[in-house]
């Protein structure tokens, strides 16, 4: 996955997740706020008019006082016509005063028992239950007994749905309010349309409650459809959703641009190093429009490329001189290895890998191979009179009159084992191999080697070969010479035989 | 011998007075008895027994009476005002209840003790315009022989030297008719004071209603009477308005007791000032008046 959509996907989700869960939050607590500010709401409504109907019935109650303690009352009920229509017609007037002061009063009854003796207003049947209700007709009314002695009192009826109406008016109160109330065990309701109905099964699913109001033995609730509570959520989610719709929107511009700004300079140095030469750093230019970030980066880069070079060229130079000093070691070891430790010639290995190869270049070349085998006379007597310390001293000091003897590059001089050499070279003319060999032996005949202040005389026995190899057996070629090595020793040692 | 003769005639002309006078303080207290003269007149003011609410201000006034002697009390019903001053009425009675005007006539009766202040207001129908005497002549003033309104009236008449002639008139159904015994044709420089008889039977609102059906111009009721019926009759107040105060003296209204029960006379004085003082007479007179005590002090003035 690429940085660019690594960005821009990662700032989507991101985004995407936490609008999510703010959204879910916002709804949720949107929701459990609405749910309580209604209910509250209500609860004040309820509380409010529990208070507004209290009052209503303590002022119907008070403003009818007069009428009910008048004597008035009293003459209704007696002979006397005229103060009867004097009466009838006094509390007429002050009982229209208080239906005037409170509209909701659809009717004051004078009654006795169960006649009526005088009504005032639309007159309903009254039930005779004082604080409760009564339905009637789509309409809903409270019934207020007031007694007036044993035998009279005044019933008043309430229109609860103007009440209500009123109340609600009056306050500028949500108009989506419902009073609901009992009727011995049906539930009905009272809305602000004017419709007043039982209830079906009592069944309240619909509708968010306040608590339970009282005011005299009325017991009721004040309710709201939940669906004018939810409208208003789902208008909220509707406009919420819009604006999440937005800012993903939005956020895809923006991630696009971040991710788009934010991978060029990466990309552009990604770039440079994919074409850098293997095992080569070279520097990136840092550009003014890369983020600090990146300059970092690169300048970092740069250094460690710099390091890097340094220590690629270094190491160059200390892995040259490392196999140089292996190669010194090897050729140290290789000379070693063919190279006779206490004379400094080479060994008897030595010999095995040249001579063959060297023989068969003479064999073929048509070379003279000039090939002599040395051995000191009576050596072992050497060692046991003087030492082993003197005998080797001895040998090298030999070793370096035959090396004198045969200093030229193509002359080749080897320790064959013991106190026996082998000296040959190879040349496309007859040599006077014999002269030099003679040379030799006069040499260490003559000399006396001082060796730890003793004086020590030996001579060599030399038998030697110089021809061109008239066949390509090596061996026979050094049998040759040993033949004639034997030959020396037997004419009594100190002689050069060659044939 | 003589002297014997004096000592036996004296005891037995004692006894003969003290069986012929009302019973005092100590009878009342021995029998555990009071004896209550009342009229039942369907008045509030008085005595209504029907009303379970307010039975009457003199009947509940009396009875607290009682029960602060600790006695049980006992009603005698009279028919009329005049019966309290018939003789022998203390025969039956230890205190009369009753709205007493006290006059001086009166007092010579019996022992009035007053109970509440009292004056002598006119009243007229709504509209009616009368706030001095002089505004009287040419008005019909209705009076009833049988209370004592007709003496102040004409008393404060003459002394404001305004004529006026006195017509008696007699109720019959929706009228007064003129009796024809000294008929004088009133004119609008006269005050014609309409008098109904003593042995009419008074009925409750009688000269309310002959003022309201226009029968009379002016009627004059005293002022307590007025307090509670006007306050607590709608028809009144709708129909009906004080005019103005007959006497600038203040009277009063008592209860009556026997010029033989002094010391009966002084605990119900004495009663009274506790009544007073405690709150309990304001608190009675406000339940039938509907105004306070003090209120109805101020308004008399």
């Amino acid at each position: 996955m690429t940085i660019r959509r690594r960005i821009f996907s990662t700032l989507i989700i991101t985004n995407a997740i936490i609008l999510t869960l703010t959204v879910a939050v916002g709804i949720f607590s949107t929701f459990n706020r609405t749910i309580k500010y209604e209910s509250e709401k209500l609860n004040m409504l309820s509380r409010g008019f529990e208070s507004f109907l209290g009052d209503a019935i303590d002022g119907i109650s008070n403003s009818l006082e007069v009428v009910k303690d008048s004597n008035d009352i009293q003459f209704l009920f007696q002979n006397d016509t005229y103060l009867k229509s004097l009466s009838e017609a006094s509390i007429r007037n002050s009982l229209k005063d208080v239906m005037l002061d409170y509209k909701e009063i659809e009717s004051i009854e004078v009654t006795s028992g169960s006649s009526n003796v005088l009504s005032q207003g639309n007159s309903v049947i009254f039930q005779a239950h004082q604080g409760k209700v009564y339905t009637q007709d789509n309409n809903s009314y409270l019934m207020m007994r007031i007694d007036v002695n044993a035998e009279a009192s005044l019933d008043v009826t309430i229109s609860l749905d103007k009440l209500f109406k009123n109340f609600i008016e009056q306050n500028n109160f949500d108009m989506y309010s419902q009073l609901l109330f009992y009727e011995g065990n049906d539930l009905h309701y009272v809305d602000l349309q004017g419709n007043s109905a039982k209830m079906a099964g009592n069944n309240t699913r619909e509708l968010l409650l306040s608590k339970e109001g009282n005011v005299d033995g009325l017991s009721f609730y004040v309710a709201k459809p939940k669906g004018y509570i939810f409208g208003d959520i789902s208008e909220y989610i509707f406009l919420t959703a819009m604006f999440f719709l937005l800012v993903i929107f939005l956020t895809n511009l923006v991630s696009r641009y971040l991710a788009k700004e934010i991978s060029s300079s990466i990309t552009k140095v990604a770039k440079v190093l994919s074409e850098l030469p293997e095992e080569h750093f070279e520097k990136i230019d840092v550009e003014d429009d890369f983020e600090d970030e990146i300059k970092t980066f690169v300048r970092t880069f740069n250094s460690v490329s710099d390091e890097l070079n340094y220590n690629t060229k270094n190491m160059e130079r200390i892995i040259s001189e490392k196999t140089r000093k292996i190669e010194q070691q090897n050729e140290q070891l290789k000379h070693m290895s063919i190279t006779d430790e206490l004379t400094g010639l080479s060994n008897r290995r030595s010999f095995d890998e040249q001579f063959s190869k060297d023989f068969s270049l003479a064999y073929r070349e048509k070379l003279y191979f000039n090939f002599a085998i040395v051995d000191i006379d009576h050596f072992k007597l050497v060692n046991d009179k003087y030492g082993h310390q003197i005998g080797d001293k001895c040998l090298q000091l030999l070793a370096y009159a035959f090396k004198k003897a045969f200093n030229r590059s193509s002359d080749k001089i080897f320790r064959y084992g013991g106190e026996e050499f082998i000296i040959y070279s190879l040349s496309k003319e007859k040599e006077k191999f014999y002269d030099i060999l003679e040379l030799l032996r006069d040499s260490v005949e003559k000399a006396s080697m001082e060796v730890n202040g003793v004086s020590v005389k030996v001579t060599i026995s030399i038998g030697a070969i110089s021809l061109i190899p008239p066949f390509n057996e090596y061996e026979r070629y050094i049998k040759l010479a040993d033949d004639n090595l034997y030959k020396a020793k037997a004419l009594g040692r100190n002689k050069v035989v060659i044939a | 011998m003589l002297k014997i003769n004096v000592i036996v005639c004296t005891t037995l002309l004692l006894l003969i007075c003290a069986l012929s006078v009302g019973r005092d303080l100590l009878d009342v207290l021995g029998t555990k008895e009071l004896r209550v003269g009342i009229r039942n007149i369907s008045s509030e003011v008085v005595y209504f027994p029907k009303n379970e609410n307010r039975p009457g201000f003199c009947f509940e006034l009396v009875k607290e009476f009682a029960d602060y002697l600790g006695v049980k009390m006992r009603i005698v019903e009279f028919d009329d005002l005049y019966d309290y001053f018939d003789d022998g009425t203390f025969d039956n009675v230890d205190i009369i209840a009753d709205v007493l005007t006290i006059t001086d006539a009166r007092k010579k009766v019996m022992n009035l003790v007053p109970f509440i202040e009292n004056g002598e207001v006119l009243f007229g129908r709504i509209g009616e315009s009368v706030s001095t005497l002089e505004d009287l002549k040419g008005k019909r003033v209705l009076v009833l022989e049988s209370f004592a309104f007709l003496n102040f009236l004409k008393a404060e008449l003459d002394n404001a030297k305004i004529s006026y002639v006195v017509n008696r008139v007699y109720p019959t159904d929706n009228v007064l008719q003129y009796l024809n015994d000294n008929y004088t044709e009133p004119n609008k420089n006269l005050v014609e004071i309409l008098l109904v008889p003593k042995d009419f039977a008074y009925y409750d609102y009688f000269d309310y209603v002959q003022v309201m059906k226009g029968n009379a111009d002016v009627g004059i009721v005293d002022t307590f009477s007025f307090a509670q019926k006007y306050f607590n009759t709608l028809f009144l107040k709708q129909n009906i308005v004080p005019l103005m105060m007959l006497r600038k003296e203040t009277g009063y209204l008592g209860f009556g007791f026997s010029k033989s029960s002094p010391l009966l006379a002084k605990e119900f004085e004495r009663f009274l000032a506790y009544a007073k003082s405690s709150g309990m007479f304001n608190k009675l007179f406000k339940r039938y008046m509907t105004i306070d005590y003090n209120d109805y002090l101020k308004s008399l003035k």
